[in-house]
């Protein structure tokens, strides 16, 4: 069985597996750009205010 | 003139100096960047002779001929057609008045005639792939702009 | 209008601005991609040639549009800190830069989905396809020029230079499909190519929510780039200090 007909119980038949997969990329792209953003913005946050309480 | 007017001409000069090496560029290297050649080009003898290159054109409606495993069809751009001949899966796409753009190279082979020598090209592709059209529709459109045309 | 604009572009503003921004541009995005995935999947027909398989279109085509557009964006407003000096200027630019790579990215990726069952291969090089693999790479020439420096105003001024100079890939992308026979199709977008309006709605929708993606993406990555860049101000420390309490 290959990978075009094991997905082939979704909707859209035998794009199924393209359609899907196509979707599915995009889909984890985008979460990937918010996860690094929100990432970036706590650490950034996390280190200002080690630095800040250091000075003080 | 003032410190930002000096920034401006300059960023201004690096733009239209980009575009002016831009375009050199693409006029330089436009032979290399065509896909493919039309059949006119292999008639003309704008395609390669001895290496493998792609020929690009409309399957000739009813020229399609199988024969086990191997394809045998005519390439058109509408001017001039090529037989191309193919061993293996065809895509989804590929069917008779669909674009294809296969790749290989040609084979010419001469008989002896009766005055002189007869010619007939072939070529022999070791990969064919679909080039599909600009238009989205269901099929319900696609059957009344066909009967639609067939009227005419 | 000279004053308004200087004091928009102040840090400060700009950081108060983005955050107020947030959330008119979240929910707008979420509801838009909602609608815009329920028409593209249930409501759309199937294609004549491509049956569901077109179904990618949707994506595709917002994000290979999106992809040029940021471009532009991110080498204009280089250029406009070039040349006026705004440092929020060079701020939109750095952080449209990562989000300009995922959009071509996501047109890459579907369009090799794509590509595999229709054509027949999942790579060909094709102009089209090529310059879009370019784009790419100026993206990520783009950042690790940027991440190069210690000082931000060095890096901004080095990487816009860089945006400018590859603004020419805009072009060629665009007329790839007209200039030289390539394997990709030629423009469904703007020619009556897309002849069934419940196609059209989907695209339409998908590219709206895909312009608001950006610019959500944008403001949340725009406040992080401001509060690093003004770490020594006296604003800054005060809202770390209440965001970390």
């Amino acid at each position: 069985m290959t990978m075009i007909e094991f997905f082939s119980f979704l909707p859209y038949g035998k794009y199924a597996f393209y359609v899907w997969l196509a979707y599915g990329i995009s889909a984890l792209t985008i979460i990937a750009l918010f996860v690094t953003a929100r990432r970036n913005h706590f650490n950034t946050l996390s280190s200002l205010s080690n630095k800040y309480s250091r000075i003080k | 003139m003032t410190k930002r007017h000096n920034r401006m001409m300059l960023v201004g000069l690096l733009v239209s100096g980009v575009f002016l090496a831009g375009y050199l560029g693409i006029k330089a290297f436009s032979e290399n960047l065509l896909y493919f050649y039309t059949p006119s080009d292999i008639m003309t003898g704008k395609a390669p002779n001895d290496k493998s290159f792609r020929v690009g054109g409309l399957v000739e409606d009813g020229s399609v001929e199988r024969d086990g495993m191997i394809v045998k069809f005519s390439v058109t751009d509408n001017l001039e057609s090529i037989e191309v001949s193919y061993e293996g899966i065809l895509p989804d796409l590929f069917r008779e008045g669909q674009g294809v753009v296969a790749s290989g190279s040609i084979d010419k082979e001469c008989i002896k005639a009766w005055a002189g020598m007869k010619c007939s090209r072939t070529f022999n592709a070791t990969q064919v792939l679909a080039k599909h059209d600009e238009n989205y529709m269901p099929p319900e459109v696609a059957a009344a702009l066909e009967s639609l045309e067939s009227k005419e | 209008m000279w004053k308004w604009i200087q004091r928009q572009a102040s840090p400060k503003v700009f950081y108060h601005t983005c955050n107020r921004l947030v959330p008119w541009f979240f929910w707008p995005f979420i509801t838009l991609l909602i609608v815009g995935l329920y028409w593209s999947l249930v409501i759309s027909p199937a294609d004549y040639q491509q049956g569901d398989g077109y179904r990618i279109i949707f994506i595709h085509v917002p994000s290979a549009i999106l992809s040029m557009m940021v471009y532009a964006v991110m080498a204009i407003a280089g250029g406009i800190g070039l040349i006026w000096q705004i440092k929020m200027a060079e701020v939109v630019a750095k952080v449209s830069a990562p989000i300009g790579a995922g959009f071509t990215v996501i047109a890459l990726a579907t369009g090799a989905i794509w590509g595999k069952p229709m054509w027949g291969a999942w790579w060909v090089w094709d102009a089209r396809l090529t310059s879009e693999l370019v784009l790419l790479f100026l993206y990520l020439a783009y950042m690790s020029l940027n991440s190069a420096f210690d000082n931000p105003r060095t890096a901004a001024k080095s990487s816009s230079i860089l945006a400018i100079v590859g603004l020419i890939n805009l072009p060629i992308i665009h007329y790839s499909v007209k200039w030289w026979n390539t394997l990709h199709q030629g423009y469904s977008v703007g020619t009556g190519g897309i002849k069934d309006p419940d196609m059209q709605i989907a695209l339409a929708l998908m590219f709206v929510a895909s312009i608001l993606l950006y610019a959500l993406l944008v403001t949340i990555k725009a406040r992080t780039e401001v509060i690093i860049r003004e770490q020594n101000s006296r604003w800054v420390e005060e809202e770390v200090r209440s965001l970390m309490s």
